[in-house]
């Protein structure tokens, strides 16, 4: 009996977690007589109409692609930069540890309006609003501290005896990292960009303000069918699956590593 | 002028306020085994990662074939490691790992793949070639460590506690493996281990330490029938020395054992300056023995405890406890029994330094 | 010797980020002591602390503060709570139990933008999921996004859709992390279940769901995705947090200098209230 309440509950919580997104990809499939029937339409015909109008529309598509350069690309930095600074700061004792905790903190803490008006400023001053590099140079900056938390907690689980066995057997230090912890950690590196171009792609903020006519990323595209006639709700529906699809692919690929991620490595899932 | 492989000499490292190594001295000549025994804490780990570079020490030198080391990284030491866990770098083939070190001094390849062939060979990894690590039962890996370290002919082996990991039989197999390795090749190994049964079959020369200080330098033979203090007495030999508390007194044939209770034994080449002192006499279990009846000391027996190929007897003499080894089944608990002591392999302390006195 | 080496491996990275932080804070203070104002360009002057004044008699920038608070709590609470007792509730082997836990990832991997779009449709007063599902219980129409009183509660309801499943996580991590032999032994010594959870469970877990709160209570305080793409914050300003604010000050009124300095002080305030958190948490354990 007191399985069957159990399994209830879990069905419940499965259904609640689960339901917005079926409800916005079940719209996107809808006519747009069933998607606004009240109540509710269960059975309906499906159709590609939505798809077709998203698909063929130019902003979304250059959007999309916007995305995809701007998430992989400062992502890659940043995880490049961070794998450095993570395993020159592994090796240090307490203090430099503490206070690059420190500072990760204090640039979780603040809020990204300060730091965005000022870079606004800048970036209209030499012209570069419209620039992928500007979003992808700032996009990085914000992901290094991260990355390099969560390339910290990798290179700590390699043992010490590795690295002490490569230089007694001769390797300089760039040579350890290169071939004893580079490849050890692969998982943890890939597990550690893939977060990386998940926050990237999902940040909308900063790209409100920074991104331009042509650089605008997803995120803010998607406000775009928000005209002032109103929503369209067949096509943004179809818009938003399309820009979670690739996030819940990724979300799948990282669930292992999610927990360290989302605690900056103080609890290892 | 004997040639001497590694020389460290007056080496001190501390953590912060703790100090770890106190001043340290042993020479270890070419080809010898040198084995540093201590229990755990005791600084031997310390002083084997100090050798190789990877720590630094605060005072002393360590020289290494007549040239001071001391200021160098690790890379340039010429010494090769084997560690406790193995260290096998997990993405690299065996063949790769034990080409590892050659690499990193830019050997040419095909110089680098006969080499590997050639160690593995001596130590009948051949057919593992090709597989990684995690293929590789415990006993493969400590081999495939060994090779790591010996591919290279390195002027000084360092081995760190390498059977800790291994279950009885394999730690067994390995260490014959090891001896044998040292007499065929002739190298200089510097080895560190809590276990007296390890230092005692592998080594020429035994370095005993406790609390960062040197207990005691000596042959295995030494060690064991001479311990220069009650810490290498006690920490040496299974089960250890027994020991009997009294004080040193003189009559008229020389220096006695007394324990003010009517037992007076005497102690040839005792240092007669200790007369009056309190000491300790201390005994192996084997060198008390059941005696004929009637001669010899009274001692009762506590309790027997069969080890299988004899039996440790608690008992007490002369009021005092002890341990002995007897064949199995040759008294029984709760009995009075006769016994000898060999007092010509016994040992004298003081009480107060714990240093030998005879 | 070597240890040089290392340092430069992030010496370099940590120099240049911390050396752009300085100068963007030493920037954005000094900004923020100018009434620049993208209106009146050229008209800029100094006015020291002006602007900070003018925050500490704002009306419309307090009750943003007040929201603010109230919001964090709120959410930050009702996520922990919720999150600790459906962890607890995953706390076993049960069939399904790796698929539930990848489905769960799924409202915190969904882009926010979406999210809000989501919620939006579904608190849409005529065809929206929301009053559909409360007619069925027999309840009238909400209008939900619409409504001054009622809106921050939808925000409230999407942020806890949203970001539960982040405590849930992080929870189910640290109860599977846990030394199981505390907790046995307390049943061996006859302790019911429910008190092996609050005796010995639950002290166990307060570093953990400390640093849960902590991250959670920082993030609710910079929201912004939910607050621009379901209310804007409207009506009436009843969902108007002081980032959102802020936001307003700098890209609708182009009151740059005050708008800074809404973001400095809601930066310091955030600090101080960190810090606050951390004396109360660690103090019992000196004393303990």
């Amino acid at each position: 009996m007191r399985k069957i309440i159990f399994y209830a509950v879990i069905i419940v919580l499965v259904v609640v977690v689960l339901f917005p997104l079926y409800w916005v990809f079940v719209t996107s499939i809808k006519s747009i007589r069933d998607a606004f029937a009240m109540p509710p339409v269960w059975l309906f015909e499906a159709t590609w109409e939505n798809y077709s109008k998203v698909l063929s529309n130019g902003v979304f598509l250059r959007a999309f692609v916007n995305s995809i350069i701007v998430s992989f690309t400062a992502s890659i930095i940043a995880v490049a930069i961070g794998a450095l600074a993570a395993y020159g700061l592994v090796q240090q004792g307490d203090a430099a540890k503490q206070s690059n905790e420190k500072f990760v903190l204090s640039m979780r803490i603040a809020p990204p309006l300060i730091f965005v008006i000022p870079t606004y400023f800048l970036a209209s001053q030499l012209k570069l609003l419209n620039n992928h590099w500007l979003l992808i140079a700032v996009y990085a900056f914000i992901n290094i501290p991260f990355a390099i938390s969560m390339l910290m907690t990798f290179f700590e689980d390699i043992p010490r005896e590795l690295r002490d066995a490569a230089k007694v057997d001769g390797a300089r230090e760039f040579t350890i990292f290169r071939e004893v912890f580079l490849p050890v950690a692969k998982g943890g590196i890939i597990a550690t960009l893939i977060m990386c171009v998940l926050f990237t792609w999902n940040e909308f903020f900063i790209a409100l303000v920074l991104t331009g006519r042509d650089t605008q990323t997803l995120p803010v595209s998607i406000t775009s069918f928000l005209t002032f006639q109103g929503v369209q709700w067949g096509p943004l529906t179809a818009a938003a699956t399309l820009v979670m699809l690739p996030m819940l692919v990724l979300g799948m690929l990282v669930q292992g590593q999610i927990v360290r991620g989302m605690s900056l490595g103080s609890i290892k899932g | 002028m004997a040639n001497f492989a590694l020389q460290l000499k007056n080496i001190t490292k501390a953590y912060g306020e703790t100090p770890v190594l106190k001043g340290i001295n042993v020479d270890a000549e070419e080809g010898e085994f040198v084995v540093l025994l201590g229990p755990s804490g005791c600084g031997k780990s310390t002083l084997l990662h100090a050798i190789a570079g990877l720590h630094p020490i605060d005072s002393g030198d360590i020289i290494i074939e007549g040239k001071s080391v001391a200021g160098m990284p690790t890379r340039d030491r010429d010494v090769a490691m084997v560690f406790q866990s193995y260290a096998l770098y997990p993405n690299m083939t065996v063949a790769q790992n034990i080409g590892f070190p050659l690499r990193m001094r830019k050997m040419p390849a095909s110089e680098i793949a006969i080499r590997v062939a050639e160690v593995a060979k001596l130590l009948q990894i051949e057919p593992l070639l090709q597989r990684r690590p995690r293929e590789l039962s415990g006993g493969q890996r400590q081999r495939v460590a060994i090779g790591r370290a010996l591919v290279r002919d390195p002027k000084v082996f360092l081995f760190d506690e390498p059977l800790s990991n291994l279950d009885a039989t394999l730690r067994v197999e390995t260490r014959s493996e090891i001896k044998r390795l040292h007499a065929q090749l002739g190298k200089t190994m510097i080895y560190v281990t809590h276990d007296q049964i390890e230092a005692m079959t592998l080594a020429t020369k035994i370095v005993v330490m406790n609390k960062g200080d040197i207990q005691q330098i000596g042959t295995p033979h030494e060690v064991y029938h001479r311990p220069a203090n009650l810490f290498v007495a006690r920490f040496v030999g299974s089960p250890t020395m027994q020991m009997f508390a009294g004080t040193l007194a003189s009559n008229a044939s020389g220096v006695v054992f007394d324990d003010g209770k009517g037992w007076s034994v005497p102690v040839p080449n005792a240092d007669n300056t200790a007369v009056g002192k309190s000491v300790f006499l201390g005994l192996r279990p084997e060198h008390i023995a059941l005696a004929p009846a009637g001669s010899g000391e009274m001692a009762t027996v506590d309790a027997v405890e069969p080890t299988g190929p004899e039996d440790n007897v608690v008992l007490t003499i002369r009021g005092q406890k002890a341990i002995a080894r007897f064949p199995t089944g040759s008294v029984e608990a709760n009995t009075s029994v006769a016994v000898m002591l060999d007092l010509a392999k016994a040992s004298l302390f003081a009480a107060d330094s714990g240093l030998r006195l005879n | 010797m070597t240890k040089d080496v290392t340092t430069l491996f992030y010496r370099p990275v940590m120099v240049f980020m911390g050396a752009v932080s300085v100068v963007i804070t030493v920037y954005v203070l000094w900004l923020t002591m100018q009434n620049i104002s993208l209106l009146r360009p050229g008209a800029e002057k100094f006015v020291g602390f002006d602007n900070y004044i003018r925050l500490l008699l704002d009306m419309r920038g307090l009750s943003a503060l007040g929201r603010t608070v109230m919001f964090t709590i709120a959410a930050t609470a009702i996520e922990l709570v919720l999150g600790l007792a459906i962890a607890l509730l995953l706390d076993r082997e049960f069939a399904g139990k790796r698929v539930v836990r990848a489905l769960i990832l799924v409202p915190i991997v969904m882009t926010p933008v979406v999210v809000g779009l989501t919620w939006r449709f579904m608190f849409d007063p005529s065809s929206g999921m929301a009053n559909y599902l409360i007619s069925l219980i027999g309840f009238g129409p909400v209008d939900w996004l619409g409504s001054p009183n009622v809106a921050i509660f939808s925000l409230l309801i999407a942020d806890i859709w949203q970001w539960t499943p982040f405590v849930v996580l992080l929870t189910m991590a640290s109860l599977e992390s846990l030394p199981g032999d505390p907790q046995n032994a307390a049943r061996v010594d006859g302790a019911r279940e429910w008190q092996v959870l609050w005796f010995i469970t639950m002290p166990m877990m307060q570093r953990a769901l400390l640093i849960v709160g902590v991250i959670r209570a920082i993030d609710s305080i910079k929201a912004f995705d939910l607050f621009y793409i379901m209310t804007r914050g409207g009506p009436a300003l009843s969902t108007e947090t002081l980032n959102l604010y802020g936001y307003i000050a700098a890209f609708t009124n182009f009151d740059i200098s005050y708008a800074l300095t809404i973001a400095m002080v809601l930066t310091i305030l955030t600090n101080v209230a960190l810090l606050a958190v951390y004396r109360l948490a660690f103090r019992p354990q000196k004393s303990g």
